[in-house]
């Protein structure tokens, strides 16, 4: 237990050397770090779906580290590509370990928060009082800002680890920028499907949505804009 | 020619004084081995009053305490003074209603403080390692526990003050308010304290130290809303069921008023 909590910490503290001392033996820090996202992306997914009802939270604490996971695993091989494209030479493993090292990082960061947005949903006005709006609003907008900030970090960290193994500044901002752009498509889309995570007030709690995969976010988001654009009478 | 003066016999070298760790010469971490070079052992015996006078008057010779030597008798000591200190404010709280008041606000602020930092020690060693501090779990809740009993002291500083204006009004809102500068102003100095702790011991900038104390603030906040009503009459309630933000509540309270 204790050993765990060193590399949690060794993890959080970032430092390029060491970071590139884990991609050299990746083994066992991989499987570390989806353990460090399941345990820690479950704990704080159960916090973000217990203000709607408790079934919601345990659906949310198994699709929030799923979604993680996806994303990492369907990104895998394309960033390892990229990285070799753009003039980095990681193996396929490296750059897996390195991007699940910065997604551990982030849910490590929500995971140890988990305990204060538990204490804040258990304040949260509930479902069915006249408040409900709101309260499902501040959640969201709380949820969002945790998460940004959580990712902002860890890509920061994940930032410094490219600089110091390709040793040039903007060689490794292109290859941030490739592998975010990347995992930002996938995962807008994953999340789309796998939706409901808060859950609405309005809606039943449900694992995944009746219409799941009809659609996708970006058609969603396209026809948001059409409806802003051209009002219906 | 051969004959070389003697050289003087040399000073048999004293022993640095008491310093604990003497079997092992220089900390290993970098962070520990500053403090270390940097200050010295607290010069009275530890007690809760020697603890509480140089948490006041000298703050990094416990935290050097605490890193180096005497960890737990000294964050057993600085924990006991906390409950000790915001018990005592919790009574001059008390005093505004009386009756079961007097037992109830007590308990009530002092659990909700200690609650309070228990919730965001996940947090706070997380973000101390983003900081980038080398240090063991231990450390880290012993700064959060100086900085918690230091922010007590301070608010049992202000008791006094706090009692005379409890017996001189009956508005909530006005002790309300009173109660939130002087907690406020304890917390300040008890967050800064650990500000700088941090800003001593990490070799990364401090940001996301300060992105936990705005987080630690919040919860407090809130803390004293949930465990409301700990100020007015308690109308046979220990605790109110509804759940609300602080925000809301002290709105509420501000109109009931006017």
């Amino acid at each position: 237990m204790d050993t765990a909590v060193a590399k949690i910490m060794t993890l959080c503290r970032g430092e390029p050397g060491r970071l590139r001392s884990i991609l050299a033996a990746p083994g066992v820090w991989t499987w570390f770090c989806a353990l460090v996202i399941v345990v820690s992306a479950g704990a704080y997914g159960f916090t973000i779906g217990i203000w709607r009802d408790s079934t919601q939270a345990f659906y949310t604490a198994i699709k929030f580290p799923l979604l993680i996971l996806l994303v990492a695993a369907g990104n895998g091989i394309l960033n390892g590509m990229l990285a070799q494209v753009l003039g980095l030479g990681i193996t396929f493993r490296e750059s897996m370990t390195a991007v699940l090292a910065s997604f551990a990082i982030a849910t490590a960061i929500l995971g140890s928060l988990s305990p204060v947005t538990l204490f804040v949903a258990f304040n949260t006005p509930p479902l069915g009082e006249a408040a409900e709006g709101s309260s499902h609003a501040f959640t969201l907008l709380m949820h969002v800002c945790l998460i940004a900030f959580a990712g902002m970090v860890a890509n920061l960290r994940l930032f410094r680890l490219l600089r110091s193994l390709c040793g040039d500044r903007r060689l490794a901002t292109r290859i941030l920028c490739a592998w975010l752009a990347g995992n930002m498509f996938l995962g807008a889309q994953l999340s789309w499907i796998m939706r409901p995570f808060i859950g609405s007030p309005g809606l039943p709690v449900q694992f995944f949505r009746p219409d799941a995969f009809e659609g996708n976010f970006y058609e969603s988001v396209l026809n948001s804009a059409r409806r802003l654009a051209k009002p219906s009478k | 020619m051969n004959e070389v003066p003697p050289s003087p016999p040399e000073p048999e070298p004293t022993p640095p004084p008491e310093i604990e760790s003497a079997a092992e010469p220089l900390p290993s971490s970098p962070a520990r081995r500053r403090i270390h070079e940097t200050y010295g052992r607290m010069a009275a015996h530890v007690s809760v009053l020697s603890s509480a006078e140089t948490l006041l008057k000298s703050p990094g010779q416990i935290v050097y305490e605490m890193q180096e030597a005497q960890s737990k008798k000294l964050g057993l000591s600085l924990l006991a003074m906390s409950v000790l200190c915001f018990v005592g404010y919790g009574l001059t709280v008390g005093m505004f209603e009386w009756g079961s008041n007097l037992w109830i606000a007590p308990l009530k602020v002092t659990i909700g403080i200690l609650f309070s930092a228990v919730l965001c020690i996940p947090s706070l060693v997380i973000f101390s390692c983003l900081s980038g501090a080398d240090l063991k779990i231990s450390h880290i809740l012993s700064i959060l526990v100086a900085s918690v009993a230091l922010t007590g002291l301070l608010m049992v500083g202000f008791a006094p003050v706090a009692w005379i204006f409890t017996q001189s009004t009956s508005s909530v809102a006005f002790m309300g308010a009173l109660h939130l500068a002087f907690w406020g102003i304890g917390m300040f100095y008890g967050l800064r304290f650990l500000y700088a702790a941090f800003g001593f011991l990490n070799r990364d900038r401090n940001s996301h130290i300060l992105v936990w104390c705005v987080i630690f603030v919040l919860v407090v906040l809130q803390m004293t809303t949930t465990l409301r009503p700990i100020l007015g009459e308690a109308n046979d309630q220990i605790m109110v069921k509804e759940k609300k933000f602080f925000l809301t509540y002290w709105m509420e309270n501000l109109d009931s008023q006017n």
